[in-house]
C-alpha cells in the first residue's frame, strides 16, 4: 500500500513486519495439518507420548540373542532393558529423610524371619532391615517400594545400572508408518467413499451453478409481475435452518426409493436460492446496454444468456462453485442420517470419518490417516486450481 | 469452431396458429379427463402411501386446476388460456420425464456410477487438462496446431469417459426398460406434450391471441425460473409445510399425528419471572412445572423447557465470540493480503485450507489437540509456561485446560475450532471486496495526509459494507447453527454433542435430540421453526444496519 | 460456443445413461426398493407370512445388524452369518455392520424403521428395548418362541437380562413377553497398569481382592500412591457415562431406581454417598478429568486403573505395558456392578416373522457366542451349558479373567426403564453428576432437586 511514499528502508521494514504477521497467522493455520500428517505415519505407542513430537519416531532395536531388543540412553550409555526388579525404599531409623534405594531381592530382615527386630516410628512398630551401604551394612526401616529397570550395556551385559524404566529415554529415530495408509481404508473403506463424495459433489455443483443460472437469469433481467415478491420468498428459503428439513425430506426421501441411495444427496440439493442470489446479484451489475445491443439484433433470450451473460460471469460461476464444493463435500447431517451406517458403498467421506473416529478411537495414528486421505484430494485440487479457487472467489466479490 | 459446429435443431411448426389453437382446445379436454383420472387414481389408489400420496395429489390437483382454466381461457380466445395451457403441458411434459426416469432407475442408478465413476476419473483429468491448453492458446492466439490437437484429445478423453463409466451398457438397459408398454407410453407422453409446448410457446400462436408483452416476460420469466421453482417446490416448500404442520402436532413417525395446535410453541417459550426473598430457594418462587434458567440477584427466571432455553443462551454466547473472532481477523488478514509482495498468494492458499478440510475431519483433528493429558494444545501451553516461568518474578501455574470436559471451556474450544476454520475463507472473502475498493480514493487520500489507520477507517469500511454485511450474514447463519462440530468433539456426551453439563447444547443439537433420539418430531419442528425466527430476524438486523450505513 | 454446449449436453446424457446402466451389473445387491414398497404395506404382513409359512421349500431374505467394536468383529459377525445361510434353508442372511458411535446407532436404526428400511433383525443395547418396545417397534416373539423347536427356553439365559427381555408392560410382571435374544453379556472390571503400581510401591489391587481388602480404602491408596509418581501421571481413569458414576452409586448401597425402576433413587443418602466418594477422588485431582476420554492415555501408560467393560480388552492386548484387571473395589454396601447386555430383536415390520426367530435362536447358540467372545470384547449369555464359562476364561490376557465372572455374580442388569423414559433420563441425570464431579454443584443442591427432575421422566 505504501508505494507512493516512504523511504526504501521502510518499505523493508514493513515488508518484514507484513511476513512476520502473515507468517504467525500461517503457522496457526499450518500447525494442525502437520500434527494430522506426521500423526498419521506414527505408530500407536508414538502417538500417545507425552510430551508429543510432531515427527513419527519409533524406537530403535538391537538384536541380542536374536531378539530385538529396544535401545534406552542411559547417562549417555546405550542400553537395553534386562528385566524390572523391586525396589525397596529405606532409611535408617534416626534419619528417615535419608533413603536408599536397593532391590528388595538383597535386603534381609535383621533377625531373620521369625525373630525380626523391630523398632516404634511415630508409635508403630516396624521390621529393621540389613542394608548393605557403601559396603557397610546398616540396620534400615523400609519406608516404601517402587520398582527400577536393570539396564545392560549392548556390547556387555553384565555391565548393569539400574534405572526408572518409564522415565528411561529411549533411542529413537523417524521411522514413517506407512501401511497406517492401508490399514485405514481396508478398516474404512474410504476409497469407495472418496469417488462418491467426488461424484456427488461433481453433480452438485454442476447441477446448481445450471438452475442457477437460469433462475439469477430470470430473477435480474425478465421483469414479470410478482417477480420480486418471488425472489424474496425464494431467497428466504436461505434462512431456514436445514434441520427443519430433516425429517419431511427423510419422508419424501423414503417416498421416492432414494433412501440409502446417492439420488437423495445430489438432487435435492441442486435447486440453490444461495446459488440463484449469487448469479442474480451479479447478472444485475452486468450494464443493460450489452443485452440492448443483441435483443435488438434478433437475439432470443436464451441466446442473450449463453453468450453474453455467462461469458461476463465466469468469476460468479466459479464463486458458486466453489462455495457448493465445499457445501456438497462437507455436508454432514444428511448424508449421516439418510445413508445407512451398513451401506458402506454408498458412504461420503463425512460419514466414514465420523464412523472411523468411534471405530478407531483406540488407534488416532488411524484416525489422522483417516483424516490425510480425505483432505488429500480437496487440497490437491485446491492447489492446483488455486487460481482458479481463490481468486475468483476474490475478484468476483459480492456486490 | 466451425468443423465441429452442429445444425440447429427445430422442430416444424405443424398447422397454422388458429388452427392449432383449435387443436389445442381438443387436446386439453383429453388431457383434462387424463389428469382427472389420474387424480382419482392417486386418491384411491393402495400403492401410494403417505407423503407420495401428498405429492402425487398435489401434483395432479395443481395440472388439473391448470388445464380447467385453459379450457375455460382457450374457449374464450383468451391469452390466458395460452398461459395455463403453456403450464399445463410444461408440466407433463418435465413430469412424463421425470418419471421414465424414475421408473427406469437412472436417479437410483447413482450407485452403480459411484462404482464405475472412479474409471472415469482419468479420462476427465485429460480432458480437463486438454480444454485447458484450448483456452489457454486461444488466448495468446497462437500455436493454432497445438490448440487443435488439444480439442480432439478434449473430445477423445469425454467419450473415453463415457465409455469407462458404462455408457454402452446403461444406454442398452435405458432402452430396454423404456420399450416396455408403460416405459413407451411415457416417452410418448413426453414428446407429445413437449412439443405442444413448444409450439403453443411460438409467436405466431401468441399473436393470434393478442398476447400482451407483460405476458411474454411472465411466461419467459417463470419459464427460465421453473427448475429452480419446481426443485424449490419438491424439496423445500413441500417439505417445509409439512414440517409446519408436524410442529403442531405430536407425532413420534411411527404412529398418527395428533394435532395440539400451538402447545408445542408454548412448552417451548413458556418463560416465568419469580422475585425470591431471602430464604426462598428458586423453585418456591416460580410457577409449579417451571424450572430455573438463571436469577440475577433475588429475580428468578424459570422455563418450563429449560433445556432450550439453555441452548438458545450457549448459541447466543457462541455467536458473540466466534462471529468477532471470525469476521475481524479475518479483515485484517485481508488488508495484509491486499498487497503485492511477493509470496503472498501462498499464505492467502494456506489461510484457505482449514475451509475446504470439511468440519467431520477438522473437528477429529481438534480432538486431538484438544486431549488434556497428551494433547499438543496443552503442551504448548505448558512449555510457554515454563519459558515465562525463567523470567524473574513470574511464577504462573500450569493451566492444564480441559479443553472438553469442562463445562466453563468447552464453548469456547468450539469458538476456536469454527473460528479457526472460517477465518481463512472468511479473509479470502474481504479480500474480494478490498480489490474491488478504487485504488484512485486511496491515492487521493494520501495526498491529503491520511495516515494508515484513517484510511482504512473513511475508505476501506464503507467501501467493504456489502462484503461485510455479508461475511458477518453468512457466518452469523452457520454459528446459529452449529451441530457437526459439537457432534465429532463431543460424541459421548449426553445427549450426543451436548458437551459437558450441557454448556455446548445448541439449538441444533437440542432439535436433534428431541428429533431422532426421543423421536418428539412435533416438538422437534417446533423447536426449528422457533430457530428459524431467531435467525430470520439476526438477519433483518444486520440488513436493517447495511442498509442505514449505506444511506447514513 | 455452440460445439461446448453439444459436448456437455452429450456429457450429461451420457452420465445419466451411464448411471442407468451398471445397475443391471451390480444386481446382486438386494434391491432395497422392493423393500421400501413391501414395508410400506404392513396390513399384508399375515397373508406373506403365511404364504412363506406354506412353501417352507423356499429361502427368505433376512437383514440383521450389530453394532461392532472394530474390523475383527465384522469379520466374525459376517463369517457367522455365512456359517448359518450356509446351514440353514430357510433363509438368506445379508450381514450389515452398523456404525460404532453408541448413541447413534440407535438414533439410524428408529429413522429407518421410520422410513421402512430397517433390516428385519438388530441388535440394540439393554437400555433401548423399551424404548423400541413401547413405541411398537420390535414384535414380542414370545408366540413364535412357544411355537419354535429351537428355542431353548428362557432359562438358558442370563437371568439379569432374560428378567427385563421378559416384561409385559401391560401387566407390569416379567415372563409373559419376549422382546429378544440376549447377543452377550459383558461388565466393568479396573484395567491395571501393574508397572505403575509397582513403581509407586503400592499394594497389587488383585491381591488385596484375593485377600478381601479391596475396597474404597484401598483403591484410593493405590489411586493416590501412582498419582504421586509425576504430574503426568494420573492415578485412576473413567469416561463420562452412565453407568461409570453407577457403579460407585450401586456400591454404596444406592441405585438409580427403585425396586420396580418406577422412581428415581438418585437422590437417597446412600447414592449420594457413592457420589460423593467419587467426586472427592476427583476434586483431589486423583484422575483423568471427568469427560475427556480415558482410553488414550491409559494406552499410554500414564494411568494406574482405568474403569471400563469388557469391550476394551482387544485393544489393550497391544498394550506395552503389564497389564491386567481386578473387580470393582468394594463400597458400603459390597461392590456392585452393572451386567451389560444387548439383545436380538426382531423388526415389527418384518416379513418373514419366524425365520427372523429363528435366526435369533441360530445367532445366540452356544457354539456362536463361544466364537464371538474369542475375540474377546464379550461374554456369553447362555448359561446353560458350565463349559461357555470355562472356555471363557482360556481368552487371555488378561489373565484374571475371573474378575469378570466376579463383576457379573455381583451386578445390576442395565436399563431399560419399561415404566419411564430412559433417554430422558440419562439426559437429566448426566449432566448433573457431571456438575458434582466437577464441583459445580454441591452435593446438598443435587441432591435436594434430582430427584423431582428424575421423576419427571416417569410415566
Amino acid at each position: 500500500m505504501a508505494v507512493v511514499t516512504g523511504s526504501k528502508r521502510r518499505r523493508r521494514i514493513e515488508r518484514v513486519g507484513l511476513y512476520l504477521g502473515l507468517g504467525a497467522f500461517g503457522a496457526i493455520m499450518l500447525f494442525p495439518f502437520l500434527v494430522v500428517a506426521f500423526g498419521s505415519l506414527k505408530e500407536s505407542s508414538d502417538i500417545f507420548r507425552f510430551p508429543p513430537r510432531l515427527l513419527p519416531f519409533s524406537q530403535d532395536t538391537v538384536e541380542i540373542d536374536g531378539e530385538e531388543q529396544g535401545l534406552y540412553v542411559i547417562e549417555g550409555e546405550e542400553r537395553v532393558l534386562l528385566e524390572t526388579i523391586a525396589v525397596g525404599i529405606y532409611a535408617p531409623p534416626d534419619a528417615l529423610e535419608d533413603t536408599v534405594q536397593v532391590p528388595t531381592a538383597d535386603v534381609e530382615r535383621r533377625g531373620g524371619f521369625v525373630d525380626t527386630e523391630t523398632v516404634v516410628i511415630d508409635g508403630e512398630e516396624e521390621p529393621l532391615y540389613d542394608v548393605e551401604v557403601d559396603g557397610e551394612v546398616v540396620a534400615m526401616v523400609e519406608r516404601g517400594t517402587t520398582t527400577s529397570g536393570r539396564f545392560a550395556a549392548v556390547d556387555d551385559l553384565d555391565d548393569v545400572v539400574g534405572a526408572n524404566v518409564r522415565l528411561a529415554e529411549q533411542v529413537d529415530s523417524v521411522a514413517p508408518q506407512t501401511e497406517n495408509f492401508r490399514r485405514v481404508t481396508e478398516l474404512q473403506n474410504l476409497d469407495r467413499s472418496l469417488t462418491n463424495t467426488l461424484l456427488v459433489t461433481l453433480l452438485v455443483v454442476g447441477g446448481t451453478v445450471l438452475t442457477s443460472i437460469l433462475g439469477g437469469y430470470a430473477f435480474a433481467r425478465i421483469e414479470f409481475p410478482g417477480r420480486d415478491a418471488l425472489f424474496l420468498v425464494y431467497i428466504g428459503s436461505i434462512m431456514v435452518p436445514f434441520v427443519i428439513l430433516i425429517v419431511p425430506l427423510y419422508q419424501l426421501m423414503v417416498a421416492l426409493g432414494w433412501v440409502n441411495s446417492l439420488a437423495s444427496l445430489v438432487f435435492p440439493f441442486v435447486f440453490n436460492a444461495y446459488g440463484t442470489f449469487l448469479i442474480r446479484q451479479f447478472f444485475v451489475s452486468i450494464p443493460k446496454d450489452l443485452e440492448e445491443a443483441a435483443v435488438i439484433d434478433g437475439a432470443s433470450r436464451w441466446t442473450v444468456l449463453w453468450r453474453i451473460f455467462v461469458p461476463l460471469s465466469t468469476p460468479a460461476i466459479a464463486t458458486l462453485s466453489t462455495f457448493m464444493f465445499l457445501y456438497a463435500w462437507n455436508s454432514f447431517i444428511w448424508p449421516f442420517i439418510v445413508i445407512s451406517a451398513g451401506n458402506f458403498d454408498n458412504h461420503v467421506l463425512t460419514v466414514s470419518l465420523q464412523q472411523l473416529g468411534g471405530r478407531a478411537a483406540d488407534s488416532p495414528n488411524l484416525i489422522l490417516a483417516g483424516v490425510m486421505i480425505a483432505i488429500a484430494v480437496p487440497v490437491t485440487v485446491f492447489v492446483l486450481a488455486q487460481r482458479y479457487f481463490v481468486e475468483n472467489v476474490a475478484t468476483s466479490g459480492i456486490k | 469452431m466451425t468443423t465441429l459446429s452442429l445444425p440447429r435443431m427445430r422442430p416444424p411448426r405443424l398447422l397454422s396458429a388458429s388452427a392449432w389453437l383449435q387443436a389445442l382446445l381438443g387436446w386439453r379436454v383429453l388431457h383434462t379427463l387424463a389428469v382427472g383420472a389420474g387424480l382419482w387414481w392417486s386418491l384411491t389408489s393402495a400403492a401410494l402411501e403417505g407423503p407420495g400420496r401428498i405429492a402425487a395429489v398435489a401434483a395432479a390437483s395443481v395440472v388439473l386446476l391448470l388445464d380447467l382454466g385453459a379450457v375455460a381461457g382457450l374457449a374464450m380466445r383468451r391469452s390466458f388460456g395460452r398461459s395455463l395451457s403453456l403450464a399445463a403441458d410444461y408440466l407433463t411434459f418435465v413430469g412424463a420425464i421425470l418419471v421414465l426416469f424414475q421408473r427406469n432407475d437412472v436417479f437410483r442408478g447413482l450407485d452403480a456410477l459411484g462404482a464405475t465413476f472412479v474409471r472415469g476419473v482419468p479420462f476427465g483429468v485429460v480432458a480437463i487438462l486438454a480444454w485447458v491448453v484450448t483456452g489457454w492458446g486461444e488466448q495468446r492466439g497462437t500455436l493454432t496446431q497445438v490448440r487443435r490437437i488439444a480439442r480432439y484429445v478434449a473430445y477423445a478423453a469425454v467419450a473415453g469417459l463415457l465409455l469407462a463409466v458404462g455408457l454402452l451398457p446403461g444406454l442398452a438397459t435405458f432402452l430396454a426398460r423404456t420399450a416396455t408398454p408403460e416405459g413407451l407410453l411415457l416417452l410418448v407422453v413426453a414428446v407429445v406434450s413437449g412439443y405442444l409446448a413448444w409450439r403453443t410457446f411460438q409467436s405466431d400462436v401468441a399473436e393470434q391471441l393478442e398476447v400482451s408483452n407483460q405476458t411474454t416476460r411472465t411466461l419467459d420469466g417463470l419459464l427460465f425460473a421453473s427448475p429452480n421453482l419446481l426443485g424449490f417446490a419438491a424439496f423445500f416448500a413441500g417439505p417445509l409445510i409439512f414440517s409446519l404442520f408436524v410442529s403442531l402436532t405430536e407425532w413420534d413417525a411411527f404412529g398418527d399425528a395428533e394435532f395440539i395446535g400451538l402447545a408445542n410453541y408454548t412448552q417451548i417459550l413458556a418463560l416465568n419471572v419469580g422475585i425470591a426473598s431471602a430464604g426462598q430457594s428458586a423453585s418456591e418462587v416460580l410457577a409449579p412445572g417451571y424450572f430455573e434458567w438463571f436469577s440475577v440477584g433475588n429475580v428468578v427466571v424459570g422455563a418450563q423447557d429449560v433445556l432450550f432455553w439453555r441452548s438458545i443462551r450457549n448459541i447466543v454466547v457462541f455467536t458473540l465470540f466466534a462471529l468477532p473472532l471470525s469476521t475481524i481477523p479475518a479483515l485484517f488478514l485481508a488488508t495484509l493480503l491486499n498487497s503485492k509482495a511477493p509470496g503472498i498468494k501462498v499464505f492467502r492458499a494456506i489461510y484457505f485450507v482449514p475451509s475446504i478440510a470439511g468440519v467431520v475431519a477438522v473437528a477429529l483433528i481438534w480432538r486431538q489437540l484438544f486431549d488434556s493429558t497428551i494433547g499438543w494444545l496443552n503442551y504448548l501451553i505448558s512449555l510457554t509456561v515454563s519459558g515465562l516461568n525463567n523470567l524473574p518474578g513470574v511464577a504462573i501455574t500450569d493451566p492444564r485446560i480441559q479443553w472438553l470436559s469442562d463445562a466453563d471451556i468447552a464453548l469456547f474450544s468450539l469458538v476456536i475450532v469454527f473460528s479457526w476454520m472460517f477465518i481463512g475463507y472468511n479473509a479470502v472473502l474481504f479480500l474480494a471486496g478490498l480489490q474491488g475498493v478504487d485504488n484512485t480514493l486511496y491515492e487521493a487520500a494520501m495526498l491529503d495526509g491520511a495516515n494508515r489507520w484513517q484510511r482504512f477507517r473513511n475508505i476501506t469500511l464503507p467501501a467493504l459494507r456489502p462484503t461485510t454485511f455479508f461475511v458477518v450474514a453468512s457466518t452469523g447463519i452457520l454459528t446459529l447453527q452449529l451441530f457437526g462440530e459439537n457432534v465429532v468433539l463431543f460424541p459421548t456426551t449426553t445427549p450426543i454433542g451436548a458437551g459437558p453439563q450441557n454448556s455446548t447444547l445448541t439449538p441444533v443439537v437440542y432439535l436433534y435430540e428431541q428429533g431422532f433420539r426421543r423421536f418428539a418430531f412435533g416438538y422437534a419442528s417446533a423447536v426449528a421453526w422457533v430457530l428459524f425466527v431467531l435467525i430470520f430476524f439476526f438477519t433483518l438486523v444486520q440488513f436493517r444496519r447495511q442498509r442505514e450505513q449505506a444511506e447514513g | 460456443m455452440r460445439t461446448k454446449r453439444w459436448i456437455a449436453l452429450l456429457m450429461a446424457l451420457g452420465l445419466t445413461l451411464a448411471a442407468c446402466g451398471e445397475d443391471e451389473a451390480t444386481d446382486e445387491a438386494p434391491d432395497t426398493d422392493d423393500e421400501v414398497e413391501e414395508t410400506e404395506e404392513p396390513e399384508e404382513d399375515e397373508e406373506v407370512d403365511e404364504e412363506a409359512a406354506a412353501d417352507p421349500g423356499d429361502a427368505v431374505p433376512l437383514r440383521w445388524r450389530t453394532r461392532p467394536d472394530n474390523q475383527q468383529e465384522i469379520d466374525v459377525y459376517q463369517s457367522v452369518s455365512d456359517t448359518i445361510d450356509a446351514e440353514w434353508d430357510g433363509a438368506t442372511l445379508e450381514y450389515e455392520a452398523g456404525g460404532t458411535e453408541t448413541a447413534a446407532y440407535q438414533d439410524v436404526l428408529r429413522t429407518e424403521i421410520a422410513g421402512g428400511t430397517a433390516p428385519d433383525v438388530f441388535w440394540i443395547p439393554g437400555t433401548d428395548i423399551a424404548d423400541f418396545a413401547n413405541r411398537g417397534l420390535i414384535l414380542d416373539v414370545r408366540d413364535l418362541a412357544e411355537a419354535s423347536e429351537l428355542y431353548a427356553g428362557d432359562d438358558a439365559y442370563a437371568p439379569g437380562p432374560m428378567e427385563l427381555l421378559t416384561y409385559d408392560p401391560e401387566t407390569q410382571t416379567s415372563g409373559p413377553s419376549l422382546w429378544g435374544l440376549p447377543r452377550d453379556v459383558s461388565t466393568f472390571a479396573f484395567y491395571l497398569n501393574n508397572d505403575l503400581i509397582a513403581e509407586a510401591g503400592a499394594p497389587d489391587p488383585r491381591e488385596l481382592d484375593e485377600a478381601g481388602d479391596w475396597n474404597w480404602d484401598t483403591f484410593r491408596e493405590v489411586a493416590e500412591a501412582v498419582d504421586g509418581l509425576g504430574d503426568d501421571i494420573q492415578g485412576f481413569g473413567m469416561n463420562n457415562w452412565w453407568a461409570n458414576p453407577g457403579i460407585w452409586m450401586n456400591s454404596a448401597g444406592g441405585g438409580f431406581f427403585n425396586e420396580d425402576r418406577t422412581e428415581s433413587r438418585v437422590g437417597s443418602d446412600e447414592s449420594v454417598l457413592g457420589l460423593e466418594f467419587l467426586s472427592g477422588m476427583y476434586q483431589d485431582g486423583l484422575g483423568v478429568p471427568y469427560g475427556e476420554d480415558s482410553q488414550p492415555p491409559f494406552q499410554a501408560g500414564q494411568v494406574g486403573m482405568q474403569l471400563t467393560g469388557r469391550w476394551s480388552t482387544p485393544a489393550y492386548r497391544d498394550n506395552d505395558f503389564d497389564w491386567d484387571v481386578v473387580n470393582i473395589p468394594a463400597g458400603p454396601a459390597g461392590a456392585i456392578n452393572w451386567t451389560f447386555w444387548g439383545a436380538y430383536v426382531v423388526n415389527a415390520d418384518t416379513e418373514h416373522p419366524e425365520q427372523a426367530f429363528e435366526l435369533l435362536t441360530r445367532l445366540t447358540d452356544g457354539d456362536v457366542q463361544a466364537e464371538i467372545a474369542e475375540l474377546g470384547a464379550n461374554i456369553p449369555s447362555r448359561v446353560d451349558d458350565p463349559d461357555t464359562i470355562d472356555q471363557f476364561l482360556t481368552f487371555t490376557p488378561p489373565e484374571n479373567n475371573q474378575a469378570f465372572i466376579d463383576g457379573l455374580e455381583s451386578s445390576e442388569p442395565e436399563g431399560p426403564l419399561w415404566e419411564g423414559d430412559w433417554p430422558a433420563f440419562d439426559g437429566i441425570l448426566a449432566p448433573a453428576i457431571e456438575g458434582v464431579i466437577a464441583g459445580d454443584t454441591s452435593l446438598e443442591e443435587f441432591q435436594a432437586t434430582i430427584d423431582d427432575e428424575l421423576n419427571a421422566t416417569f410415566d
